[in-house]
């Protein structure tokens, strides 16, 4: 299997009045094709930041990029121009954003803002671009399809938005789908339709994805791979079963400690106590000592390195846990 | 959709209503007995002054007054003017092609120059362009259309002396040279606030959700400004366009008097002054009906432009 997107010690840093903030430190992550490749971490702690990178969507004007994103093997999206940028968008790689409810434009059509992304990056004619998107609709279960065609966003639930946005994503065959806390904002019976939906697109299309997500559940329900990021650095990754059974970096240990469990009642839910720290403080040692019970005086001089424990499972932590 | 525009309609004819009883109430809040200036201080008999009462219904109640007004105007009739002893509609008839081309001018160049100029200064944001633009905005917004009126004559006649561009006009030409500069004045003050807010409006929509989707899709800048925030930015521009057609009938009475154009302005002024109740009741009433009807009319543009207006007020 080789990498489709290999992103090699990228920084973001945004620029705000009050100083920089560095959104991204230091990440390293390799989506090989065909996978699915989950993203997760607490809230702020840089994966939507670098979710957006891949595709270099944030407002350059207020933000630094450094590292490399080396798509297919040869060219750094970070260096490209923003016409070629363009040609990438949408057609090799596309995105499906967090909240179904805002992501469509409230005054058009259904019908066409999907026609929209096919006319962008295809050359057809409107009446197969429109033949395209009835079937896409029907793909991701939107039926009549004729019917939600013709309709504006305000009049779909949110699910259903969901799954437009998908046909949309999908609709010229991304070889990357990024879904950034896709499911976040629907309820949970909808959220395991969504994520099915995307699993079987991807059996499908042969494509990958990067899941993005604070939820284990969700990695848990459809990813191949997992890379655990906290406090704007990737702490472990490794396969989902190894990483959930063998977990060796203390934060991936709480998380999974943290899953409320089914069948269990009334039992207090398990926390991480403290916050992440400050995104414009410079991290000295390992960015998890001030929470990790394990940590020691060694943990808080340098920061560990990632290390290999078995085939692609790697972590970031000084004590070998067995 | 055909709910919202009964609705709408309902609403516009009890304004009318309301409107007309109040205008009618100001102008006779003028302690001035209207008889005293339609005899111009001449001596005269109390039966004179009975036989004027008596021309003009001012010996009728203020109720029948009203009733009379009403029921002429729905004739096409607002009465005889106190000064001129002529037919109110005539003057107002005569006047009006001056005063209706100001504003209709005013602002179409209002509107095609202030929506360009705040997508420009949304998307060039905190530049030197942005800065230099918004203070002209600035000065602008801050010139009353009578003197921007008077600045403009000034320098007119300085560069080019000898057009002329002030008083009566025969032909369409003319017509159009009289009303020109005028409406450019007018613009000016509309122009400011009206791409200030295409400008805020743009730069909500330029961060929204949709148009980061937009971006994600391959569309352009140029794309996603045009098929996408433009009609988004525009709801709240219609808003305040509406209100600034009411400043704008406003200032068009000052700007005829400024560049002295035969319009409205002029008898309305002077019916003001001599107390002359059916030339200040029948020109107030046409400038508010114009902008009630504006209003309305610009509601109904939100409702197609906007799915959710439609859907809300029933199908």
């Amino acid at each position: 299997m080789s990498e489709l997107i290999n992103i090699k010690n990228l920084k973001v840093n945004l620029m705000s009045p009050r100083g920089i903030v560095h959104a991204v430190r230091d990440i390293n992550l390799e989506i090989a094709q065909g996978q699915i490749h989950g993203l997760v971490g607490e809230s702020g702690c840089g994966k939507s930041m670098t979710a957006k990178s891949i595709m270099r969507l944030h407002d350059e004007k207020k933000m630094l990029y450094g590292g490399e994103i080396i798509y297919e093997g040869n060219t750094d999206i970070l260096t490209m121009k923003e016409k070629e940028l363009e040609q990438i968008r949408g057609k090799d790689i596309s995105m499906i954003f967090q909240d179904p409810m805002t992501t469509l434009n409230p005054l058009l059509r259904i019908g066409k803002q999907l026609d929209e992304m096919i006319l962008q990056h295809e050359k057809v004619s409107k009446a197969e671009a429109k033949e395209r998107s009835l079937k896409l609709l029907e793909k991701v279960g939107i039926f009549p399809a004729e019917q939600r065609y013709k309709q504006y966003p305000f009049e779909l639930s949110g699910g259903m938005l969901q799954r437009v946005s998908i046909a949309m994503a999908i609709a010229c065959n991304p070889k990357l789908l990024i879904a950034d806390e896709s499911t976040t904002a629907l309820d949970v019976t909808v959220q395991a339709q969504i994520l099915r939906l995307i699993k079987e697109l991807q059996e499908q299309n042969g494509m990958s994805v990067l899941v993005i997500t604070h939820n284990f559940g969700v990695i848990a329900e459809i990813c191949d791979v997992v890379s655990v990021m906290y406090a704007e650095v990737i702490v472990e990754h490794g396969p989902v079963g190894e990483i959930f059974h063998n977990p060796k970096h203390p934060y991936t240990m709480d998380l999974i400690q943290s899953i409320p469990k089914s069948g269990e009642r009334g039992g207090k839910l398990v926390t991480i106590p403290g916050t992440p720290p400050d995104l414009r403080r410079k991290i000295v040692g390992c960015a998890y000592a001030e929470r990790c019970k394990y940590a020691t005086d060694a943990c808080r001089e340098s920061a560990p390195q990632l290390e290999s424990c078995g085939e692609n499972h790697e972590f970031a932590c000084k004590h070998k846990f067995a | 959709m055909k709910k919202y525009v009964v609705d709408k309609l309902a609403q516009y004819v009890i304004v009318l209503a309301i409107v007309s009883v109040i205008i009618f109430v100001m102008v006779r809040l003028n302690p001035t007995d209207p008889v005293s200036v339609i005899v111009g201080g001449k001596q005269t008999t109390a039966e004179t002054v009975a036989n004027i009462r008596a021309e003009f219904n001012l010996d009728k109640t203020y109720f029948e007054q009203y009733l009379i007004w009403i029921k002429g105007i729905f004739q096409g009739d607002f009465g005889t003017s106190f000064q001129y002893r002529q037919n109110v509609t005539s003057l107002i008839m005569k006047r009006l092609p001056v005063t209706v081309g100001l504003v209709l001018l005013s602002s179409v160049i209002a509107l095609v120059l202030s929506v360009p100029l705040g997508i420009i200064t949304a998307l060039k944001q905190n530049t030197p362009l942005d800065t230099g633009l918004s203070v002209i905005q600035l000065i602008l917004v801050a010139c009353p259309p009578f003197l921007t009126s008077i600045l403009m004559i000034l320098l007119i006649t300085i560069f080019t002396p000898g057009v002329s561009f002030t008083g009566s006009f025969t032909n369409f030409n003319e017509y159009m040279q009289r009303i020109l500069y005028p409406s450019i004045a007018l613009a000016f003050s509309m122009i400011a606030l009206t791409s200030r807010v295409t400008k805020t409006s743009m730069i909500e929509q330029l961060n929204s959700n949709y148009t980061l989707v937009a971006k994600s899709k391959g569309l352009s800048m140029r794309q996603r400004v045009l098929n996408h925030c433009l009609k988004n930015s525009l709801i709240p521009v219609i808003t305040i366009f509406g209100t600034q057609m009411g400043v704008l009938i406003v200032g068009t009475v000052l700007v005829e008097n400024v560049f002295s154009l035969a319009g409205l302005g002029s008898i309305l002024i002077d019916g003001v002054k001599s107390c002359d109740y059916p030339i200040v009741q029948g020109i107030v009433m046409l400038l508010v009906f114009v902008f009630i009807t504006i209003s309305m009319l610009l509601d109904m543009l939100y409702a197609v432009i906007d799915p959710r207006i439609r859907a809300k007020s029933g199908k």
